[in-house]
């Protein structure tokens, strides 16, 4: 009910008309997968500088119709960020506008339901560049797969504490883990892991 | 994880940047849960599939067929026949990058080794690996031709010619030989005089002119004619480096005369030889052949071993590396046996070697299969003794005893000859699995030293009896078949994943190809011992196929090679070797052509299980 009384809400908001089918109903058994990496962690002052999406079609993963994008910072990235994401100042110094990236976003998206790893960090990124562009944040449905793993552990042992680091749930979840954290990546493991938690709580 | 596609894996590792690049573009991954089926024969495959975790089994019929692991594709064939062969099932859950049927075809167009290696037969597999190792590391010396190494040009005197112009010409040519032509009507061999008008050729050298001295004769007048060598060791062009070095070992020369279409070209020598493949087979040959006492003997023994591994080390062929081996081992023994045995008893008797010593294929030392044939009526007192001291010599050699006693001390592998037959007719008519392993490993015997005749006459007695009986074959064969019950290796393969599993590569796969060639060439008579010339041999009888032919050498030599590795790995760790190859040890193609060996054995099962009607025993 409430979720309809948003999609109803946003609607009337929506910016942009040939945005109208964020609101139909998704195709079967599809979703994004998808990371960003930023200038720091500040949500009010950090910025976006590469977004990694993948999509997901029933038990495949389809990296031959991934997303890229570098987008070019307007503030100065912290050399903390760079040294998870290896991405210096002159890797993203030719990337995109912000808002032609965030339209490539949204067409490779649709109106597919978003999967991530601690996605309400990327989602709230994201937004950022999306609500100016749209008038309304993204109207997807959003899947924490650590929110996954966490059920499927606590199910398995009710009580226990679950670590949720990303490592441990890959090791856990015994899926090969890549060494270079970008964006494509993490969006590609997270993809991965939620394959296989669907697959574990059936 | 596009971007760490494994491209260091067949067939993918020898894609162009660009290439790769195709695949990087339109890779995709999939996931299976363990048990769910991948293909069955319903589907259309649309991709090929490249493990990157967890095992994949192919059935047929129930029957497990095949095991992919880490890195393996499949199915080329079936992608491009639009056929599935039996049911893909994820043995384990599954991590699978999908390269799609249109890049897998673009590469096919534009890359010869891709698509060889895709989906060859296994004898292309094989010939595909080789073009790519040759790409990689100088193609092996010892299998270039000889006229590819040094072949000096030939020098030729009359033999006329005075032994002193002789010296002064190598002198001043800085020669070690010269070649003698025999004038017309002069001198002329009567042995080898079959055509009067065809002028003989032999050869002088350097040693020749102490013997020219010796002779105590004017230098000035005596004819080189005289003190030439006229029998001479000849190899084509077009033979291998190691061909003429098996001849030089052979004959005990140093020079071997090199033929163009049936005229000499030149000489190749024997030191050009060895720099030219570096590695110390004629020391080891010298070391033999020089040596004064047991103890020298057993230090070129030791050398044998570190040759082994060198040969093995720069990818040698193993069937030529099996041959060099054998050469050098039968001098060992004939050494041996001539500071152990007393002149008569060398004479009235014959030294055989038997089992994969006689078939040639027997590398490192993992046993000693030896017996002895005396003459009729011939007795020596102090037998027991100098057989006994034989295989103790042996043993300290580092040729192990045989565990089954097939060894000459044992008074039932050292026989008169009379009673030889009888022994042997008696294993013949009265069979059981002992006496089948007895008659298998006496049907590889060859003569080492002695009266070769003996050895002769055995086997011919041995043929007839078997001609007599013709219920032996299928009964001998059936052994051939004896490990496939065994629990399939495939499940092992599969157990823990961890590839630490061991397969026991000699019951597997070597001994039912060497055991049913056996089997086939007894019953066609065929006399000679090694596997390759039987299935050779075989071929020419009609009695096996030619592809399946080509398929059980290849996969002979491979299995060969890889028991080689994996024992001189566990020699250096001063392990004794054994058959048992880990999985874990191989590089996914030679995994994969492991998988393809074994498959071809099958196939060659079921061929036996045809012809001898194995069935219905």
């Amino acid at each position: 009910m409430w979720q309809w009384l948003m999609a109803h809400w946003y609607r009337s908001r929506l910016k942009r008309a040939e945005y109208a089918s964020l609101f139909d109903t998704p195709p079967p058994n599809e979703w994004v997968a998808v990371d960003c990496e930023t200038t720091g962690l500040d949500r009010q002052r950090d910025e976006i500088i590469s977004i990694g999406a993948v999509l997901i079609r029933g038990n495949q993963i389809m990296t031959s119709q991934r997303l890229e994008l570098f987008i070019r910072p307007t503030v100065h990235v912290a050399a903390e960020s760079i040294r998870i994401h290896r991405l210096r100042s002159m890797d993203v110094a030719n990337g995109l506008e912000p808002q032609v990236a965030i339209q490539q976003f949204l067409d490779f998206v649709g109106n597919r339901p978003l999967v991530g790893y601690y996605l309400e960090f990327d989602v709230a990124m994201l937004n950022r560049l999306v609500r100016p562009f749209l008038g309304i944040p993204l109207p997807q449905r959003q899947i924490e797969v650590s929110g996954m793993y966490y059920d499927y552990k606590y199910a398995q042992q009710v009580g226990s504490n679950v670590d949720l680091h990303f490592h441990t749930m890959m090791k856990h979840l015994n899926l090969p883990e890549r060494e270079e954290h970008d964006a494509f990546n993490d969006a590609l493991m997270a993809a991965m892991m939620f394959i296989k938690l669907r697959h574990l709580k059936q | 994880m596009p971007k760490s596609f494994n491209f260091s894996a067949a067939p993918f590792d020898g894609l162009t940047n660009e290439q790769q690049q195709w695949v990087r573009n339109t890779v995709d991954i999939g996931y299976y849960p363990a048990g769910e089926v991948i293909l069955s024969p319903q589907d259309r495959p649309r991709s090929l599939f490249v493990i990157i975790k967890g095992h994949v089994q192919q059935t047929e019929q129930g029957e497990v067929v095949c095991v992919y692991s880490k890195d393996d594709c499949f199915d080329g064939r079936s992608l491009i026949s639009g056929q599935v062969s039996g049911v893909f099932t994820a043995a384990q859950e599954l991590i699978v990058y999908l390269v799609p049927k249109d890049t897998v075809q673009r590469l096919i167009a534009a890359n010869a080794t891709f698509s060889a290696l895709l989906f060859s037969d296994l004898s292309q597999k094989m010939r595909a690996l080789g073009e790519r190792r040759s790409q990689r590391e100088l193609h092996s010396l010892m299998l270039s031709r000889i006229d590819q190494a040094f072949v000096r040009p030939a020098r030729f005197v009359s033999e006329k010619m005075d032994v002193f112009s002789v010296a002064q010409l190598l002198e001043k040519e800085k020669l070690s030989h010269v070649l003698v032509r025999g004038e017309l009507g002069l001198g002329s061999d009567p042995k080898s005089g079959s055509d009067p008008n065809s002028k003989r050729v032999g050869i002088f050298t350097t040693t020749d002119i102490r013997r020219a001295l010796l002779a105590d004769c004017n230098p000035h007048e005596l004819p080189v004619g005289q003190l030439t060598t006229w029998t001479l060791v000849e190899a084509d062009q077009h033979a291998s480096v190691f061909d003429a070095l098996i001849l030089m070992i052979r004959h005990g020369v140093h020079r071997v005369v090199v033929k163009r279409q049936g005229k000499i070209m030149g000489v190749i020598e024997q030191l050009d030889l060895l720099s030219f493949i570096s590695n110390h087979s004629h020391l080891i040959w010298v070391q033999i052949q020089q040596a004064q006492s047991q103890d020298e003997l057993k230090h070129a023994c030791a050398a044998l071993s570190r040759l082994i591994g060198l040969l093995s080390e720069s990818e040698v062929k193993v069937s030529l590396i099996a041959r060099l081996v054998q050469e050098l081992n039968a001098k060992v023994y004939t050494k041996l046996w001539h500071f152990i045995a007393p002149q008569e008893l060398i004479d009235n008797s014959c030294l055989i070697v038997m089992g994969s010593e006689g078939r040639a294929e027997q590398i490192l030392k993992t046993d000693q299969d030896n017996g002895l044939i005396l003459c009729n009526g011939y007795h020596c007192a102090d037998l027991i003794h100098i057989t006994s001291a034989f295989n103790d010599a042996l043993y300290e050699f580092g040729y192990p005893p045989c565990l089954g006693g097939i060894m000459m001390r044992n008074p039932l592998w050292c026989q008169s000859l009379e009673d030889f037959k009888e022994t042997v007719r008696q294993w013949v008519f009265h069979p059981n699995s002992e006496t089948h392993m007895r008659l298998a490993i006496f049907a590889d015997a060859v003569s080492v030293c002695g009266d070769h005749m003996l050895l002769e006459e055995l086997k011919e007695y041995f043929f007839n009896c078997l001609q007599d009986t013709p219920s032996f074959f299928a009964h001998f064969a059936r052994a051939a078949d004896s490990f496939s019950e065994q629990s399939s290796w495939w499940s092992r393969l599969l157990t823990g994943g961890t590839g630490n599993e061991e397969l026991d590569i000699k019951k597997l796969g070597i001994f039912p190809i060497v055991h049913g060639i056996r089997s086939l060439a007894l019953e066609s008579r065929l006399k000679m011992t090694g596997t390759i010339e039987r299935i050779e041999a075989l071929v020419l009888l009609n009695r096996v196929p030619e592809d399946l032919a080509t398929d059980l050498q290849e996969s002979l030599h491979f299995l060969m090679d890889v028991r080689l590795k994996q024992g001189l790995r566990q020699m250096a760790l001063d392990q004794r070797p054994t058959n048992l190859v880990t999985l874990s040890s191989l590089s996914t193609l030679e995994r994969d052509l492991l998988r393809d060996s074994l498959q071809v054995v099958k196939r060659f099962r079921g061929v036996l299980h045809f012809h001898f009607k194995l069935g219905a025993l």
